[in-house]
């Protein structure tokens, strides 16, 4: 065999330095690089943002930069269809909808912006609060939260627009009672969770201060619950405003919200497609969008998800 | 090995007990009566079956719970309320913990600087950022870890790694006691070994007082002076450790010891294992007789009276168990 010539005088030891043992290869790197880092490997969350700024800034400067205006009625191009002038047509009164579908992002996002610091102000203080202090403050405040979740979202928000007039402050305004309850809860559990973990025992240990522990041990680990719940609560806060519009109790006309528009080309669906098909499509968009990037956030801010 | 004359007494645990209210009417003993004295300078190892009150105990002593009767005296100074907040502080930076999990026991998100540096700035133990700096690649090094270390995160390192962030961690605050509460049971045997040594050469350096809380008795006996015997949240057994090993009394501790395997297979062939019957009770509502009754060998009608005392039966060595005089 050949192997025979192979002698043991011919091994050399490797020597390696006790640096080396311990020796990371990988850089370092903070926690927001290392979640743009893996943001970026996916494709579809990175597809998703560009889009999504890309509406962003339709929605600030198309209806600035456009000779046309939101409420303008030229009754010589009812119903055109797409052209040089109109890009996405015109509508039952000659409005142009390419401004309109854009001042109509505009509240639907309007509207994802206030959900979402609805969410982040209430929701995260109130599930913090009832996690910390526990016991009997806990129990009534999650009392509190399951009235609010008993009671269906849809009937409140209805009654709501009832009694007050419609408008973007009332649809607000309705979405803000039940809109936290969601974050409140997450924030809760995940701050339950964390309260007990050795980490923390480390830090009460150590003599550091409760005010110590909140903001270095529990706030920073709970970014990743708070930021994905966001990214799913803004979706469901612009398909509220869009069906409520729909179904003709949100936003009335002159003004033009996504789901007003759905409704008026919904009219004439058979006749002149393109009055829904584009106020469609961006919504559409919308939501996926913010459903992509939000689970895309959720693999790349995990620490448990590294690959 | 020290003298009697010597031994000079830093933690004098007196009768603490720990209950946990389970439910409306059922209690769950984790600690009952445990009385203990450590002395300065040595290991005092803690063994137990999962469950029995080990950590329990470990965790009151520091006053991560609130104990249910009983007293602390660290050094002469009894840990309760009466404490005012200075030197309540104090105490909590003499007396340190190493934790069980090395992959729970580190702040996720913050680097290893701010994780190991976290007790001098509590206890401001460092003048300026540069100090802390300093003290804490020092800190990195003692432990075998490099300074570039300090600007990573935890997620980075092996089990052992962290495991060694941590004994840092606790090393920061210039401690004179710690307890370690299963510092190597989720760790590889070949980095049991690496971080059983250096906590055995800290402890020569540094002047350490360990509670070494394990379940794995063949390293318990290997790093500590004394050992004792828990079972249920109650004490059977406390003895040197040589001691423990050759001349072991309880029941329970017999069986424990009959149970290590034995790296010689021709002895191990014919090593007996002593059996318990039934299986660990519930320690919820538990009745008065001794603990270990219901699994004892040698149970008699006395023993179903109270749980007994530990009695010194020979010097140095306590037992707790009526059958044995």
């Amino acid at each position: 065999m050949r192997n025979e010539a192979i002698e043991d005088s011919l091994f050399v030891k490797v020597k390696v330095k006790a640096e080396e043992k311990e020796h990371i290869a990988a850089p370092a790197s903070g926690m927001i690089a290392d979640a743009w880092l893996r943001l970026r490997k996916n494709k579809a969350a990175v597809v998703a943002l560009f889009i999504l700024i890309a509406i962003i800034l339709l929605a600030v400067f198309a209806p600035v930069f456009s000779k046309y205006s939101f409420s303008d009625t030229d009754y010589g191009s009812v119903f055109a269809q797409p052209n040089a002038d109109h890009i996405f047509g015109a509508d039952q009164f000659g409005r142009d909808m390419w401004v309109r579908i854009w001042m109509g992002t505009r509240i639907s996002l309007m509207i994802a912006a206030v959900a979402a610091v609805l969410d982040l102000v209430v929701g995260v203080l109130y599930g913090a609060v009832s996690a910390l202090l526990g016991g009997r403050v806990d129990a009534v405040m999650q009392r509190i939260i399951e009235v609010l979740v008993g009671i269906p979202h849809l009937i409140i928000v209805i009654l709501f627009l009832m009694a007050f007039p419609a408008g973007v402050g009332t649809i607000i305004a309705a979405l803000s009672i039940t809109g936290w309850v969601n974050m409140a809860r997450l924030v809760r559990a995940e701050i339950l969770k964390l309260k007990s973990q050795e980490f923390v025992m480390a830090s009460q240990v150590l003599g550091s201060s409760k005010f110590y522990i909140i903001m270095k041990d529990l706030i920073p680990n709970t970014v990743g619950v708070i930021v994905i719940n966001v990214m799913f609560t803004i979706p469901n806060a612009i398909f509220t405003e869009a069906f409520l519009s729909f179904i003709g109790i949100g936003l009335a006309e002159p003004q033009a919200s996504l789901g007003v528009l759905i409704n008026g080309g919904y009219q004439v669906l058979q006749n002149y497609p393109h009055v829904l098909i584009f106020p469609a499509v961006v919504i559409v968009l919308i939501m996926v969008c913010f459903s992509v990037l939000g689970d895309g956030l959720r693999d790349a801010m995990d620490p448990q998800m590294r690959k | 090995m020290m003298t009697n004359q010597e031994k000079q007494i830093l933690l004098d645990v007196k009768h603490l007990k720990k209950y946990f209210q389970v439910g409306k009417k059922q209690t769950l003993k984790a600690v009952d009566d445990v009385s203990i004295q450590i002395y300065k300078g040595e290991t005092l190892g803690l063994v137990g079956e999962s469950g029995c009150g080990k950590s329990t105990f470990g965790r009151t002593i520091l006053h991560l719970y609130e104990p249910t009767e009983g007293s602390v005296t660290f050094d002469g100074i009894t840990v309760d309320h009466s404490l005012d907040r200075k030197q309540a502080h104090e105490l909590s930076r003499r007396m340190q913990m190493i934790f069980q999990d090395p992959y729970a026991s580190l702040n996720p998100r913050r680097k290893i600087m701010d994780i190991v540096g976290e007790g001098m700035d509590a206890h401001g133990l460092a003048k300026n950022r540069k100090d802390k700096e300093d003290q804490v690649v020092n800190l990195l090094e003692t432990v075998g870890l490099q300074a570039e270390h300090a600007d990573r995160f935890p997620h980075e390192f092996s089990g052992g790694q962290r495991q060694r962030v941590g004994i840092a961690r606790a090393l920061a605050v210039n401690p004179d006691f710690i307890v370690c509460d299963e510092p190597i049971s989720a760790l590889d045997v070949s980095i049991q070994a690496q971080v059983v040594n250096l906590l055995e050469e800290l402890q020569e350096e540094r002047g350490l007082t360990y509670l070494f809380i394990a379940h794995d008795l063949s390293m318990v006996k290997h790093i500590s002076d004394r050992i004792g015997v828990m079972y249920l949240g109650c004490l059977m057994e406390l003895a040197d450790s040589e001691e423990l090993f050759e001349n072991p009394m309880h029941p329970y501790t017999k069986a424990l010891l009959s149970a290590i395997p034995i790296p010689d297979p021709e002895i191990e062939k014919s090593r007996k294992r002593i059996m318990l019957e039934g299986s660990l009770p519930s320690p919820i509502n538990l009745k008065n007789e001794c603990k270990f009754a219901s699994r004892c060998p040698n149970c008699k009608e006395s023993c179903m009276q109270r749980q007994p005392e530990l009695k010194e039966v020979s010097p140095g060595h306590f037992v707790a168990c009526s059958c044995i005089e």
